[in-house]
């Protein structure tokens, strides 16, 4: 068993069913904040090396091109958190028979907080 | 030393007889050309007979229901043990009723007629204008996996159980088969396999496979279609009240009911194909047992073939009952090959106690057969 | 109608498997399983697949059809064909036999943890015997991502096989394990593509709750 053979289990989407693609987008997104967070705690920790080298940093997170990043980002952490609360309630048996319903709910949940925060970042930054 | 027997064919006749063989001390090699179930056994109705069907036989009848018992006792997780109804639709049904329940007594099958209100509370889809019903002890099974049971309990014994291995050919010396060629279709390699003696428990193919030894067998392989439907609409077996005919048997499993069957004879059981009339007549007869049949929609159709017994001629061999039989290929000049035609999938347990005491006796094995009174592994003990 | 048929063909020894194509002449009505027995018997001798009751009840028909899992003998060929091209490939999560039969041992090796039952009760005028619904045919393992790739996993068909043929309301330990219900992460696959409507997902879902608020015991 190698890590191809785990891919592409988890991320077998051909024919398969919303709460499958849920499942993958749970993976996906929990696997890419978790880089994500990695990649943070690296440029965070650059503060030892002075101000200036911190400095230039922060200003490559801020500039207009990283708010697509940030974008991103912040639909992963939509994604993940939303289908983060279904899974929570499903996966205690709970609203088990009404899933589907929920599920719906959840994706419809996602698409508006990421549009307001869309909207948040694009009028602040 | 421990003789090798060879029994070629994977269906619940050569599992039985692998087990028997097995449990009784030989070395055994199973060779079944498909997978586990691929021939006629696979495609059973599934109906665990009480042999209510065939009491114009007597003998016949009474020995089904024996062996009914005694796969209730050895393997009682297989079945569904709800019993069967034979019920009067019309006026011939209704006189046959009587020589029926007087032959099931004499056959020592417990039945009980009841009454008309009785059977619709019991079955409520049978037809409301139904003039009799006789409860029998019939019962239902998943075909593959009693044929499983057989032979996780043949591997208990220490079988090689060897699927996709199709024999293709003998190698014959002084009036013996020496050792059987096989093609193993896993690896497309063809090895042989030495052998003591060699049983041919193909069935419908028996004849096919005997003529690779430049032998014949007297099996006329007689398909019949089946109609399964996409709802269960019962819990006891429905029959028709009468002699057996075409689809006049509605059998329910899990989730599905299954009305069969017809019958004919065909040269080759690889080219058989189902006949549209059949498909229709399965229906219609399934109607006027149970109505609810006509708003259902059919999930499947499939046809095997049975192994019927042509006439067996004195000199090449013998029945050993009226509803098997076992040729004697020693008396056409090979000594240590036999083949098993005829039957049903209700006695093939007993088919390979015969069969076993056969070859035990001509190959040195004193033990008497067991199967009757040991449990049957399980199921799925066959893939551990 | 002309249908191209596409088999994953694989042999002991081969360092890959090789898909092979095949013409064939059927009527949208046939099933898949009958149009790969016809292939068999016509033009490849040695294709390894498996098959019995051809009607749904045996479950050893099982195989990916152009991707989904399916029972062959109940799938139209003339339903899941695209453009006239069927791909057969074995069910995931199992070693591979030969083409398209595989090994279920590691699914049934979980049985002997669990001892599953084979009937369950109904009551309908009177108590009747009937066989569980499962057919033990794996699809439900080569849907699931995590039975795919976690060998210790029990599986939904025998954890809800334990579950529904328990005959004194109790489960074994091992469900209430990382190898059992925990293991599951809820992509319901198993549900979506089980012939049977077994509902193995729905089944793990009722047993976590109930381990949660103590309403059922393990031995």
């Amino acid at each position: 068993m190698n890590i191809g053979y785990v891919l592409r289990s988890w991320f077998k989407l051909r024919g398969r069913s919303l709460e499958q693609v849920s499942f993958a987008a749970r993976r996906l997104t929990g696997m890419i904040m978790a880089l994500y967070f990695l990649a943070h705690v690296i440029d965070i920790s650059t503060v030892v090396l002075g101000k200036d080298v911190y400095n230039a940093f922060l200003g490559v997170f801020t500039s207009p091109p990283a708010i697509l990043v940030d974008l991103f980002l912040w639909a992963a952490l939509v994604i993940h958190g939303v289908l983060g609360l279904y899974s929570l309630i499903v996966e205690m048996g709970i609203m088990v028979e009404k899933r589907k319903t929920l599920l719906a709910i959840s994706w419809v949940t996602i698409v508006l907080l990421f549009l307001m925060g869309t909207w948040v970042m694009m009028n602040v930054f | 030393m421990t003789k090798h027997v060879v029994v070629i064919g994977g269906g619940v006749t050569g599992a039985a007889i692998a087990y028997d063989l097995a449990q009784r001390g030989a070395r055994v090699t199973l060779l079944e050309r498909g997978s586990i179930g691929s021939g006629t056994s696979g495609r059973t109705h599934g109906l665990l007979h009480s042999g209510c069907r065939y009491v114009a036989d007597v003998d016949v009848a009474r020995e089904c229901y024996l062996e009914n018992v005694t796969l209730r006792k050895i393997a009682p997780f297989l079945f569904e043990k709800n019993g069967g109804l034979f019920v009067a639709i019309d006026e011939s049904d209704l006189k046959y009723k009587d020589f029926f329940l007087k032959k099931c007594e004499e056959a020592g099958i417990p039945v009980k007629e009841l009454d008309r209100n009785e059977a619709l509370r019991l079955e409520p889809n049978l037809n409301p204008e139904l003039k009799a019903a006789v409860l029998v002890p019939d019962g239902t099974f998943d075909p593959l996996k009693v044929m499983l049971s057989f032979l996780a309990s043949a591997k208990l014994h220490g079988a090689d159980i060897r699927p996709f291995n199709e024999v293709v050919g003998f190698r014959i010396e002084s009036g013996a088969i020496k050792a059987v060629r096989v093609l193993d279709k896993t690896s497309e390699r063809e090895y042989e396999l030495e052998a003591d003696y060699v049983v041919n428990a193909t069935g419908a193919w028996a004849n096919k496979v005997a003529s690779l030894a430049g032998l014949s067998v007297p099996v006329k392989p007689s398909p019949g279609v089946m109609v399964a439907l996409n709802a269960r609409i019962g819990h006891r077996v429905f029959n028709r009240l009468n002699k057996p005919g075409d689809g006049d048997i509605v059998i329910h499993q899990r989730g599905t009911s299954v009305i069969g069957t017809t019958s004919w004879i065909v040269e080759d059981p690889d080219k058989v194909t189902i006949p549209r009339e059949h498909v229709e007549l399965m229906l219609k007869r399934g109607t006027e047992l149970a109505p609810i049949v006509a708003k259902l929609k059919v999930k499947a159709t499939f046809v095997s073939s049975r192994p019927l017994v042509g006439a067996v001629q004195a000199s090449t061999g013998r029945e050993v009952s009226r509803s098997f039989a076992i040729i004697d290929h020693a008396r056409e000049g090979i000594e240590n090959f036999a083949s098993i035609i005829g039957g049903k999938f209700t006695t093939a347990r007993l088919m390979a106690e015969k069969m076993a005491d056969f070859v035990a006796e001509r190959i040195g094995i004193n033990q008497p057969c067991r199967t009757a009174d040991t449990p049957l592994a399980p199921y799925w003990s066959y893939f551990t | 109608m002309k249908y191209r048929v596409i088999i994953r063909k694989y042999k002991t020894e081969w360092r890959e498997p090789k898909y092979v194509s095949y013409e064939v002449e059927a009527d949208p009505d046939t099933s898949v399983l009958d149009v790969v027995e016809k292939i068999s018997l016509e033009k490849d001798r040695t294709l390894a697949f498996e098959h019995a009751c051809h009607h749904g009840a045996c479950g050893a028909c099982g195989m990916i059809i152009n991707g989904v899992e399916r029972l062959a003998c109940i799938t139209k060929i003339g339903e899941v064909a695209r453009n006239g091209m069927v791909v057969l490939e074995p069910l995931r999560g199992f070693k591979v036999i030969s083409d398209l039969a595989v090994d279920k041992s590691r699914m049934f090796k979980q049985y002997a943890l669990v001892k599953p039952g084979t009937h369950e009760k109904v009551v309908v005028t009177v108590e009747v015997e009937k066989l569980l619904d499962c057919l033990e045919c794996g699809i439900c393992y080569s849907a699931c991502p995590i039975a795919n790739t976690f060998e210790g996993y029990v599986g939904p068909s025998v954890i809800a096989m334990a579950y529904k043929s328990s005959s004194n309301g109790k489960v074994p330990a091992i469900i209430d394990s990382r190898r059992g219900v925990w293991a599951c992460h809820g992509s319901f696959e198993c549900s979506a593509r089980c012939p049977v409507d077994f509902k193995p997902g729905e089944t793990i879902m009722k047993i976590r709750k109930e381990l949660l608020f103590g309403k059922l015991q393990v031995v």
